[in-house]
């Protein structure tokens, strides 16, 4: 049923449609090609990932390649540290996010709205433009090649505060009146009300800090120069094509595995994050 | 709420402190005379056994312990000046021949230490320590060394009927052996845009450089212009493959038997006959229209950082790595061809290729090292960068070195 | 709050409105301040409302609002990445645009950005307007078409490389069906960039397609019946009830892409690393080159300064066009 379309009265509808499903179906197909064909390849000996005519499984389906990532080159050094560094970045986001988000909805103090005007500016700066100066800050304070340069410089970023407003600002009145009149002050409200409230966004927001970290590139790239200690993913994957020559098969497995943790996420959260993006603008690329 | 807050707290602070730590231990902050940090590039888990072996014998002989900090290759030497820079530069460091020139003001020249320290020079490969000079300083021992060679695929020249190409064979020999891979139906060599490459297949067509020998760009030189004309040529009438972004494709080609042979080192030589489904053969670069030397040498080395704090330990450790008993060893485990003259026997009866000593003392004869520059980092990702339109014929060899010129006077 | 709410705001504000009209399906139950309606509290919660935001502003300022002012400082100077630095007032930007391949990199970046913006809007929205209620199994098109989109670029390129490669799949397949060669995709002047363009169109259209897809859901139905009942093709329905319904949300997506789109670098740097010759180099990869390998933080800090400024320009710009095709309910 294509949206372009229109409505001939003498065709049969339902065979129209089934045409249409399976013209969905290929489309998705051939969408999924690249990845497909990257699951087969990191399943095949080195020396056949390159045939003519290709081929999509090789002659044996080489799990060992998976094994082998990891002697290769120290692969689950770099997730520990990508795991490690999206999950501290995201904590203090999260945290950080929360506490402001509040102040900017249910709070009032002397210059809110001029502090919050200036959040909102920061998102007009695109990251890749501070790279350069965030290099130069990192070496006036000896930070360049350490694991809280990786984390610390990102994690800030406004968006969360707006997110975690638009929600506050959801939230009736009544409830923490409620709260006062059981005598709990500004930080209990926030804590026992407020923030079990917020939990749905803030997982949103959590999830989304997660991937930005995990997927990173540039900044690791900049700022990482004992790769082998303190590489993250990506930047661990882009070190494959070494010296002696790439060793596809393995980099697909490694490519798969660095997949892996947020296609399980968007499998697992798909509502939580369709909603997570349509109200927020979140992961945006 | 309170205790869940407090656990991803503590959680948060474990995690931290389990990253920090972790990571620390291979940091050169803090080096000591009896701890240093060498700075190598790493690709895949058996060259890191080697390199942490050679590490291990500088601490059994007495000297300072020594911890790896390693790089992939591509990575290696965008990283190493912003490193050597820092307060905290690794003091042992591995460089290229190709790349002393770059780095000498970031290195130690080490003369004086060898001096010192009674190192008889003369054990190593000529070619191999005169690579590591920069205006007559010496700044690294070399603890490989080798000519750029052609890797031929045996079954392959047998199948399309040509003949086994000799070492010191000619062009008029290069373009017989093409034409019957055309008559075959196949491509005979696997186009490369790699400076070392690129450089070393032109000196021996027709003798055009574009680092002098002094080791002075000369970009503009007409005769290297020619040799990229010829390489396209190749590419144009069938016996090369066009040339790719990547710059590993010449060896994945040759790996899946698509061609015939490529251009690398002695150091990729023992890997590639590992990894390849057929009996690898090796011969030298084609000499054309020159009677001087027909292929760049190049080799690899360990210096010691300026900013090293600890000059003369990193000396002695440097001494123990590209020892005679050393070498040997990675000799003897198919590593690099070793800098070394009197550890080179063991790699040949290593190699166990056919003709592999003869082949390579033949191209070592005709051979003469690639000569570093301040600017050849940035002249290799120039040709990486356009090399492929020269050979690929989109533009003249002329038009690409003058590109290359415009951006290299920036 | 209340100029924020209004067209003149700054920008980044109006991004907000943006959002809030884009997004019907978040119930707004309290829309107006609490404290509006208590004016007791303001003294006492004053200290309390700072204290919140502090650690969130303070690490705002440090790591961003520093930073991007003490750019604008570097690029009037001459930094080397090591050694002493001095005061050269514009003469980096008098060297950039000075440099023939500064044009070259903006130019590339321009027609990047003008291939795939459209490519990435037409696709995303063709597909959105596609996977109607109707679709059977459409959360599993979805997710599927959304994959690409949250892994990490990375890995998404190195799969690419090796379909675009001499030999590689779309080469194979070439080769053993049709028996031609398919063109060297990115060793070659004409392909490079569509290689590069495609990649990325494939690697980042999900998300908008999510954005347009839920914006969709949200049309009333009744509107749509209406239109139908008049005897409205499907096209026209949807250019005529559904294309001004779900506006705000094009324009939402429209200047994110683009904002992203002029920063590109990581499909370009590992498909191509620029070649061949300059034809696929972009800004953000100009700067890195400039600042990371030539080791010029000046002169890459200007280079970043004139990107932001382009960034600027053309938010400003759509904001300024937004009118005549934007219909805020």
């Amino acid at each position: 049923m294509s949206s372009g379309g229109t409505r001939t009265s003498g065709a049969a509808p339902r065979v129209r449609r089934a045409i249409g499903y399976l013209i969905l179906c290929l489309i998705a197909l051939a969408f999924m090609a690249p990845l497909i064909y990257m699951v087969a390849t990191s399943l095949k000996p080195e020396s056949e990932t390159f045939t003519t005519p290709p081929t999509l499984w090789g002659s044996a389906l080489r799990w060992q390649n998976y094994t082998d990532v990891f002697s290769y080159l120290p692969f689950a050094r770099f997730i520990l540290n990508g795991v490690l560094v999206a999950a501290v970045g995201t904590a203090i986001n999260v945290t950080v996010a929360a506490l402001s988000g509040y102040a900017f909805s249910r709070l009032r103090w002397r210059g809110r709205n001029v502090v919050f005007l200036l959040f909102l500016a920061t998102l007009m700066i695109p990251q890749d433009v501070l790279v350069i100066p965030m290099y130069v800050m990192m070496q006036n304070v000896g930070w360049v090649d350490t694991v809280q340069a990786l984390i610390i410089p990102w994690a800030f970023t406004a968006l969360g505060a707006f997110l975690l407003r638009q929600f506050f600002l959801t939230v009736p009145q009544e409830l923490d009146d409620a709260a006062r009149v059981d005598g709990a002050g500004t930080v209990r409200t926030f804590l026992s009300v407020m923030v079990p409230l917020a939990r749905p966004t803030l997982a949103v927001l959590a999830v989304f800090t997660f991937i930005s970290y995990w997927n990173s590139f540039l900044w690791p790239l900049v700022i990482v120069n004992d790769v082998n200690a303190r590489a993250t993913i990506p930047l661990g994957l882009q070190a494959f094509f070494g010296q002696q020559g790439n060793e596809w098969s393995l980099v697909m497995a490694a490519s798969v595995i660095s997949m892996l943790p947020t296609v399980i996420i968007l499998v697992l959260l798909q509502k939580h994050l369709v909603r997570g993006i349509v109200t927020s603008g979140l992961g945006g690329r | 709420m309170k205790r869940r807050l407090l656990v991803g707290v503590t959680a948060a602070a474990a995690a931290w402190g389990l990253l920090v730590g972790c990571s620390s231990s291979s940091s050169t902050s803090n080096q000591s005379k009896d701890k240093l940090v060498w700075s190598m590039w790493i690709a895949g888990s058996s060259d890191k056994a080697a390199w942490q072996q050679v590490a291990k014998s500088v601490s059994a002989q007495g000297g300072p312990k020594v911890t790896i900090q390693g790089a992939p290759f591509n990575d290696y030497f965008t990283k190493l000046r912003t490193q050597l820079s820092t307060g905290s530069a690794p003091c042992i460091v591995s460089i290229q021949s190709i790349r002393a020139a770059n780095y000498a003001d970031v290195l130690r020249p080490i003369d004086s230490y060898a001096k010192k320290g009674g190192l008889d020079l003369s054990e190593f490969d000529t070619t191999a320590l005169n690579g590591m000079k920069v205006d007559g300083k010496l700044y690294a021992l070399p603890y490989d060394t080798g000519p750029m060679l052609l890797f031929y695929n045996k079954d392959l020249f047998r199948q399309v009927g040509a003949e086994e190409p000799k070492p010191g064979w000619t062009l008029a020999d290069f373009t017989a052996a093409a034409a019957k891979f055309k008559a075959a139906g196949k491509k005979m060599f696997a186009s490369t845009v790699t400076d070392m490459n690129l450089e070393s297949m032109i000196l021996g067509y027709n003798g055009g450089r574009v680092i002098k020998a002094d080791g002075t760009l000369d970009p503009s030189n007409p005769t290297f212009a020619k040799g990229l004309d010829w390489l396209s040529s190749l590419v144009k009438n069938g016996t090369a493959t066009e040339a790719s972004a990547d710059s590993d494709a010449p060896s994945n080609s040759f790996v899946s038997k698509k061609v015939g042979m490529y251009l690398d080192g002695p150091w990729s030589l023992l890997d590639q006959r590992d990894k390849v489904k057929f009996p690898i053969g090796v011969t030298t670069i084609p000499t054309g229209h020159t009677s001087g030397p027909a292929t760049f040498s190049a080799g690899s080395g360990f210096g010691v950082s300026r900013q090293c704090a600890y000059p003369d330990q990193a000396f002695k450790a440097i001494k123990t790595m590209t020892s005679q008993k050393v070498l040997t060893t990675l000799a003897r485990q198919g590593r690099a061809f070793p800098g070394r003259t009197a550890a080179q026997q063991t790699w040949y009866e290593n190699a166990d290729i056919d003709g592999v000593e003869s082949v390579l003392k033949t191209a070592q004869k005709a051979s003469t090292p690639l000569p570093g520059n301040k600017q050849s980092d940035q002249l290799q990702q120039l040709f990486s960068q356009y090399g492929i339109q020269a050979v690929n014929g989109q533009q003249s060899g002329a038009e690409t070195m003058k590109s290359i010129a415009g951006q290299l006077g920036q | 709050m209340r100029a924020v709410t209004t067209e003149q705001a700054a920008p980044a504000a109006q991004e907000v409105v943006t959002v809030e009209v884009a997004a019907p399906d978040t119930a707004v139950a309290v829309d107006e301040e609490p404290d509006a309606r208590r004016p007791a509290e303001v003294g006492r919660r004053s200290w309390w409302g700072a204290a919140f935001a502090a650690p969130h502003s303070i690490g705002l300022a440090l790591f961003t609002v520093v930073p991007i002012v003490a750019s604008l400082v570097v690029s009037f100077m001459n930094w080397p990445m090591i050694g002493g630095h001095t005061w050269t007032g514009l003469e980096n930007y008098r060297r950039l645009f000075d440099d023939p391949v500064f044009w070259v990199v903006v130019r590339n970046t321009a027609e990047y950005v003008i291939l795939y913006v459209p490519l990435n809007l037409v696709v995303s929205l063709g597909l959105a307007a596609w996977l109607t209620p109707r679709i059977r199994h459409r959360h599993i098109f979805r997710v599927l078409f959304f994959i690409p989109t949250i892994t990490p670029l990375v890995a998404n390129v190195v799969v690419w490389r090796m379909l675009y490669q001499p030999d590689g799949l779309i080469d194979a397949t070439l080769q053993s069906t049709l028996g031609g060669h398919a063109p060297n995709f990115l060793a070659d002047d004409t392909w490079a960039m569509f290689a590069v363009v495609a990649m990325s169109v494939w690697a980042g259209f999900g998300y908008n397609m999510l954005i347009f897809s839920a914006a969709l859901d949200a049309v009333p139905d009744s509107q749509i019946e209406a239109a139908q009942l008049d005897g409205a093709s499907a096209w026209r329905t949807f250019w005529h009830v559904k294309f001004p319904a779900i506006s705000p949300s094009i324009f939402f997506a429209t200047m994110m892409t683009l904002i992203t789109s002029f920063q590109v670098f990581t499909q370009p740097f590992l498909l191509t690393k620029g070649g061949p010759g300059t034809e696929t180099e972009t800004l953000v990869q100009y700067i890195y080159n400039t600042g990371f390998q030539n080791q010029q933080l000046g002169l890459a800090s200007a280079g970043a300064w004139v990107l932001f400024v382009i960034i600027l320009g053309i938010t400003a710009v759509q904001f300024l066009g937004q009118k005549r095709w934007v219909h805020y309910e």
